[in-house]
């Protein structure tokens, strides 16, 4: 279909690919259906475990978690306190740490789009070796520690005088950020009809009209995956983050997190940053759940 | 006369579009890359020697290098284990799809610093947490999680699946999503039960997908960094936490620090040469 | 007669395929030029590189007499309406048509009332304002021919376009088709593998073989004197007939068509039918000759199968060439053009 419309079924592969094994019995507890729960149950309980954890900790008092030699399970009380002293105290960086990680955050997710359209339109009409290859070079990128480069780069920050501002780290950031979003463009591209953009030139768009009035339009769905993506990779981000920032400023959400439960802080206040900052990450999560599409992805790797 | 651009103007101008981000990756990514080998190899003094390398040998370069890959290999057997459960259940359809989908994809979402955090709620070392109070409401005595190296490596690598084994799924549902159903039911029709047909079908379908994420996590689980830091703190010895601390204890010359980063570069780049070579090269 | 559009020595090579051959081609003015040719053989490569979405490997095309061999499309001032339509689909069907007049500039109120003059020439004025995805295919179709002409474009590139439409739909289509082209005046190169859209909307046709035109001309010229044995298979409902064949001292093969041939009991020819096939007013009869060879005839009446039936050859091709009747084409080399003589 021409119209590119990609309905919202999340998470679930195009409807060819089923494996054969036990369908959905109507029986709701049938054997394998109580097999498949279970083992979703156990996985599920898993997956929420470490994540209810903290918030219970985030809103119980101290004594009954981080100091306790049993901590209970379910709370006996829940409080606000540590919220309040983590927001209240005198000189609490929350309020500007939660600022400079959503300044950083949101100048990574559009950095990522500025540089990843234009990249993964060149890369998706380029031919297979030569876009295979640079594909594979972003990535290489991605597998170089982070440590390795962020001691360089802060020397070069330095020279530049951009040391410790939002961008630099922003910068270095990006580099996590640009492979997953160049992947999830490309194969964006590649899922267009081939003919769209050859129509917008003969009818008179340059190369730049056709591009963005003609194509980018259609891929709004990855574009804003994309987007989430990389802003949900810089506002959990912490090494670049840990060794670029200015301790002078500010520091970003995960790096006081980090210097609170290593000693130059409450625990009980890195908790409760943690529980707030956490909160817009689910439900982003949850909204991004809706585009990530088995469809999708697999153009960019099939690509 | 037609130019060499003019003729080829339609392979050129796409490659331009791509010019900005090699720049950019050329600039921030391999320039501080080789300034981190080219410093390995020097001190403030001597413009080329292998002291750097030598010192951290006698230090136990060899044991941290063990340790990482420990935890390295632990890590991606977890992940991939799981990752392949839940994508295959997700390859169904049931009731609560959507919600178990959610679920199995909700700790991308969780800072690794607040990951560790929790973790560290879970498994301390001091005879305290949530894992001794749940084996304690079945009288069991608590376990001191972090008493042995190879037991604290393996805690460390279980929260660092916790949080990317989700990474995994979504490559691995997409990989699930090219195979076709009418291969599995040739191979029902051919006699194969669902073990081979996981075997015959799934594992050949899911090939490139599986490199792919080797490759991406591979190489992420040997960077491992905050997330140890915040667990284990510099015992047992990671790669890269040494490179941090090394760092911060060589007062600003990174020569001592970039011979360990060399070193962890090299094992990055082993790992993406066998699993390309095994592989076949992913599909990409 | 100016020219419009001129091929001169355009070569394109895909990998180890050539899929144009050297080609050499003026087409005129005003003229509804069909190129015709089995899938694959290189008739979109030609009409893209015409549209500048490829571009030749060697040789040059001109239109009114400028070179625009390697001019970017959206300079040439060409319309293009592709097989699948290639409507944009984030827009209503009045942007799409408008959209090549925003792309020159053009001030909002002349757009408007372009567009709505040509929606009426084309009936589709009723849906402007619906998606493109809500349309049926011929009104996507004519969409498509909206938003080509609406710009006055000094030449109409169309790459299959009825082939998606269903065949009842394609008939109307097609004459359709012709009579906007004969209003319009304008040129349009026309790329199909259906003959009969090449018999009813060409002036001329090219048929395309191997990269190469094999002949050039009216359709009926390509039917009563097809130039090679492979356009007289090619061309036509039911493939030609052949047998060896001698005149004016050359060997070569005869062919005619089955209704050039009649089957009646004075005939000196005889053959005994083994298939016969009832199609609309006619009779098929493939039969074998005394001398193993097998045609194809047409009668009238009914024929049994194992009948003995006398015919006379009416009208005939020869094609010179090598003996026992391979007359010079072939499928795998390039054909030898001789002129039929008649």
């Amino acid at each position: 279909m021409i119209a590119g419309t990609m309905a919202a079924t999340p998470l679930e592969p195009t409807p060819g690919a089923r494996t054969s094994a036990p369908k959905y019995s109507a029986n709701r507890f049938s054997l394998s259906n109580i097999g498949l729960y279970l083992v979703i149950g156990v996985l599920s309980l898993f997956f929420l475990f470490p994540i209810y954890l903290i918030f219970l900790i985030g809103f119980t008092s101290q004594q009954y978690t981080i100091f306790s030699a049993r901590p209970p399970l379910i709370p006996p009380a829940l409080t606000l306190i540590n919220l309040q002293q983590a927001l209240s105290g005198a000189n609490s960086p929350f309020l500007p740490s939660m600022y400079l990680s959503l300044e950083v955050a949101f100048f990574v997710g559009g950095l990522a789009l500025l540089i990843g359209i234009p990249t993964a339109y060149g890369l998706s009409r380029l031919g297979r070796r030569l876009a295979y290859g640079l594909t594979t070079v972003l990535f290489v990128v991605n597998m170089v520690p982070s440590i390795t480069i962020a001691i360089p780069i802060s020397v070069e920050f330095i020279k530049i005088g951009l040391y410790g501002s939002p961008i630099s780290i922003g910068i270095a950031q990006e580099l996590l950020a640009l492979p997953v979003t160049v992947f999830l463009l490309v194969g964006a591209f590649q899922g267009l009809p081939p003919d769209l953009e050859n129509q917008a030139r003969v009818d008179g768009a340059g190369r730049f009209r056709a591009l963005y009035g003609s194509l980018v339009p259609l891929i709004v769905p990855a574009l804003v995956a994309a987007f989430l993506l990389s802003w949900m990779l810089s506002w959990d981000e912490s090494t670049f983050a840990l060794i670029l920032y200015n301790p002078a400023s500010s520091a970003t959400l995960p790096v006081n997190i980090f210097l609170a439960f290593t000693g130059r802080g409450s625990p009980t206040i890195g908790v409760a940053f943690s529980c707030i900052a956490t909160i817009p990450v689910i439900i982003l999560t949850v909204f991004l759940q809706k585009y990530l599409k088995g469809e999708d992805l697999a153009a960019g790797v099939r690509g | 006369m037609a130019t060499f651009f003019q003729r080829h103007q339609n392979q050129l101008v796409p490659f331009l579009f791509v010019v900005p981000a090699l720049v950019y990756v050329g600039y921030f990514a391999f320039y501080p890359t080789a300034q981190t080998i080219q410093y390995s190899f020097q001190t403030r003094i001597l413009a080329f020697t292998w002291y750097n390398y030598q010192a951290n040998l006698q230090s136990g370069l060899l044991t941290w290098i063990s340790n990482t890959l420990w935890l390295t290999v632990d890590a991606l057997t977890i992940q991939f284990g799981l990752a392949l459960a839940v994508a295959s259940i997700l390859n169904r359809t049931f009731r609560g799809k959507t919600v178990f989908a959610t679920i199995a994809i909700l700790p991308i979402g969780i800072a690794t610093v607040v990951a560790g955090f929790a973790f560290n709620q879970i498994f301390p070392n001091t005879g305290a947490g949530y894992a001794n109070s749940i084996l304690a409401s079945f009288g069991i005595a608590p376990v001191y999680w972090l008493n042995h190296p190879w037991m604290a490596l393996l805690i460390v690598a279980i929260a660092d699946s916790w949080k990317n084994t989700s990474l995994v799924i979504i490559i691995l549902v997409a990989g699930y999503a090219t195979i076709p159903r009418t291969l599995y039911q040739a191979a029902a029709i051919d006699g194969a039960g669902p073990l081979r047909q996981f075997r015959y079908v799934t594992l050949p379908g899911l090939r490139g997908f599986i490199v792919m994420a080797l490759l991406i996590r591979g190489a992420q689980e040997i960077n491992i960094f905050q997330l140890a830091d915040i667990m284990i703190g510099s015992y047992p010895q990671l790669l890269t936490v040494q490179i941090y601390s090394l760092w911060e204890t060589s007062g600003g010359y990174p020569y001592i620090a970039s011979a360990v980063s060399t070193v962890l570069l090299a094992i990055v780049s082993v790992l993406i040469v066998v699993v390309i070579l095994i592989g076949g090269g992913g599909k990409k | 007669m100016t020219v419009k559009l001129r091929f001169d020595r355009v070569t394109k090579q895909f990998g180890n395929r050539l899929v144009a051959d050297d080609i050499t081609l003026d087409i005129d003015a005003g003229e509804f030029f069909v190129i015709l040719g089995p899938s694959g053989e290189g008739k979109s490569t030609l009409l893209r590189m015409v549209a500048g979405i490829e571009a030749p490997d060697a040789g040059r095309i001109f239109i009114d007499g400028k070179d625009v061999t390697y001019l970017p499309s959206n300079k040439r001032n060409i319309a293009m309406v592709f097989q699948n339509y290639a409507l944009y689909p984030n827009m209503n069907v009045f942007r799409n048509i408008a959209f090549p007049l925003r792309m020159q500039y053009f001030p909002p109120e002349e757009i408007v009332s372009k567009v709505q003059d040509v929606a009426k020439k084309l009936g589709i004025t009723e849906i402007l304002d619906r998606r493109v995805n809500q349309i049926s295919g011929g009104q996507q179709q004519r969409v498509a021919l909206a938003r080509a002409i609406v710009r006055n474009p000094t030449l109409f590139l169309l790459d299959e376009p009825l082939s998606n439409l269903d065949a009842r739909v394609r008939f109307a289509a097609r004459s359709e088709l012709k009579k906007l082209q004969k209003d319009l005046g304008q040129t349009f190169l026309f790329v199909t593998h259906d003959q009969k859209e090449a018999e009813v909307l060409s002036d001329r046709t090219g048929v395309i073989h191997h990269g190469r035109f094999e002949q050039v001309g009216p359709f009926s010229d390509l039917y009563d004197r097809p130039a090679t044995r492979w356009i007289g298979d090619f061309v036509g409902d039911v493939p030609m007939n052949y047998m060896p064949w001698q005149e004016s001292g050359a060997q070569g093969a005869l062919g005619f068509r089955p209704e050039w041939a009649e089957v009646t009991p004075d005939g000196d020819e005889s053959a005994t039918v083994q298939v016969a096939e009832r199609v609309g007013d006619f009779s098929y009869l493939l039969c074998t000759m005394a001398n193993g060879w097998r045609i194809y005839l047409r009668s009238l009446r009914s024929v049994d199968v194992g009948t003995e039936v006398h015919f006379k050859v009416n009208r005939h091709v020869f094609f010179k060439g090598g003996p026992d009747g391979d007359a010079g084409t072939d499928e795998s080399g390039r054909p030898e053009r001789h002129p039929p003589t008649n």
